[in-house]
């Protein structure tokens, strides 16, 4: 299918070389260049990251028509390059999303992360949420090679540039953290979005609230709804398709996962700064431990305290963070965007917080601030 | 950023914020400037950190927990002066 805001790898060979057989059958792929016979610049980029970074180790062969195909090219993502790691050749480098802290690189086997992918769809075509270099947009492209489904690449991860890709390339699974369909939803009217011929609809990245999971359940009644837990240095961990926020209780103890008294979780004894909350017999991530603010002694979660503002009606981004406060060392600041008023606002987080949580700063703005992973900033701005 | 052209108009944003945190259970125009925050207003200490930083933001000033004295600043008045001073500066 042709799209003009994006390129489609697929992976589908056959009318590639006039019929005749290429090996390895189900490695090859190829991409769909515009009217104008290349590839645009985004799309470029990822054709180029599975070169780079991709084909080595998953031994793809990828075929273009366009006539400036340059393999190796790493296009505007200087971070790409295939580390070289003592025991495998099949690792890359992945910057993390500097949710965690200060952004730092993660090394990870590609090989053992697409061997753990199921085969899927191969009808499948994925709209890619995630710019490429991180490790949601490498499970994209993954799960994709691994179905041998193709990829729908937007001309950009703005609001409309993904919708009209998504409508345009016929995107039927899409990967996106909640904050950015929160940014789409923001962006642009719901029943534009709903019109998206999607069948799964897959939550990474940050915390899935009750409140995104049902709109998006809303949006899309046909669709699968799923959400991953999964960090850069551990892949996907875990992936629960309910409709229900948190994750099982025994799903996470059949992974081997525990928790340990203060509420971090353990993979395989080791502390990861996550912290789960055990609820109604499923774990809820409520974030970092840097995601945590004292204020005047009492812990407060700054993810519990957006879950609390998502789930008020009218309330269509949240962002919480820390301030400094004379009086109480820090207190919880809280920006938002929607069609609810400041008064209203905080009349419903009396109702739904503990005291210490409730934001003593509020502030609406057009939009909140969030990184170039699309996740929500932790820090104060302007 | 709003700059307060003097001790009244703090007094008044003052008497507006504990009116917005308190859900206008406390009504401004009934605020005396010597009721004390904590005691007379039936407010509690995040409350009062709440209309301390609204203040703090909209007259563009930062205050800095080494240089309270909060004995001192348990009255409306009180809490005005100190912040029209540091505007004053």
């Amino acid at each position: 299918m042709e799209a003009g805001g994006s390129v489609i790898l697929s992976g589908s060979w056959a009318d590639t070389q006039g019929g005749r057989e290429m090996p390895p059958a189900g490695r090859v792929f190829r991409a769909s260049v515009g009217a104008e016979g290349r590839l645009r610049d985004e799309a470029r980029a990822v054709w180029s990251y599975l070169h780079a970074a991709l084909a080595r180790p998953l031994g793809l062969i990828l075929l273009e028509r366009s006539k400036d195909a340059s393999p190796g090219w790493l296009g505007s993502f200087p971070d790409l390059a295939p580390t070289d790691h003592p025991c495998t050749r099949s690792t890359i480098g992945l910057p993390t999303s500097g949710t965690t802290g200060t952004p730092k690189r993660a090394v990870r086997d590609v090989r053992q992360a697409f061997d753990a992918k199921r085969t899927g769809d191969s009808e499948a075509r994925w709209l890619l949420g995630y710019a490429p270099h991180r490790w949601a947009g490498v499970s994209v492209l993954l799960q994709a090679v691994r179905a041998r489904a193709a990829v729908v690449v937007p001309a950009s991860f703005d609001a409309a540039d993904v919708v009209a890709a998504g409508r345009s390339g016929g995107a039927t699974h899409v990967g996106m953290t909640p904050s950015h369909l929160r940014r789409i939803l923001l962006s642009m009217d719901a029943s534009e979005l709903a019109r998206l011929p999607l069948r799964q609809v897959t939550f990474g990245g940050e915390v899935a609230t009750q409140s995104i999971l049902d709109k998006a359940g809303a949006l899309w009644p046909a669709a699968r709804v799923t959400h991953v837990y999964a960090t850069t240095e551990l892949g996907d961990v875990c992936s629960v398709s309910d409709g229900r926020a948190g994750f099982p209780r025994r799903k996470f103890e059949r992974a081997g996962f525990a928790v340990d008294p203060g509420g971090e979780l353990l993979v395989d004894g080791r502390g990861t700064g996550d912290l789960w909350e055990l609820g109604d017999d499923r774990y809820h991530f409520v974030g970092r431990r840097e995601e945590r603010v004292d204020v005047g002694g009492a812990t407060v979660s700054l993810v519990g305290v957006e879950a609390a503002a998502l789930a008020v009606d009218g309330v269509i981004e949240a962002r919480a963070y820390a301030r400094r406060s004379a009086l109480l060392g820090h207190v919880v600041a809280l920006d938002f965007a929607g069609d609810v008023g400041e008064r209203e606002l905080r009349r419903a987080l009396r109702a739904g917080l503990p005291k210490y949580a409730q934001p003593a700063s509020l502030r609406r703005v057009d939009a909140v601030a969030l990184s170039d992973a699309h996740k929500v900033r932790r820090e104060e701005t302007a | 950023m709003k700059r307060a052209r003097s001790l009244e108009e703090v007094l008044d944003h003052i008497r507006r914020a504990i009116e917005d945190v308190s859900l206008g259970e406390v009504v401004a125009e009934r605020v005396q400037s010597t009721d004390r925050i904590l005691g007379d207003l039936d407010l509690d200490s995040l409350d009062y950190a709440t209309v301390l930083l609204e203040t703090e933001d909209w007259l563009g000033v930062r205050v800095q927990e080494d240089e309270v004295d909060w004995e001192t600043l348990a009255t409306v008045q009180q809490l005005a002066e100190f912040l029209w001073r540091r505007v004053e500066a």
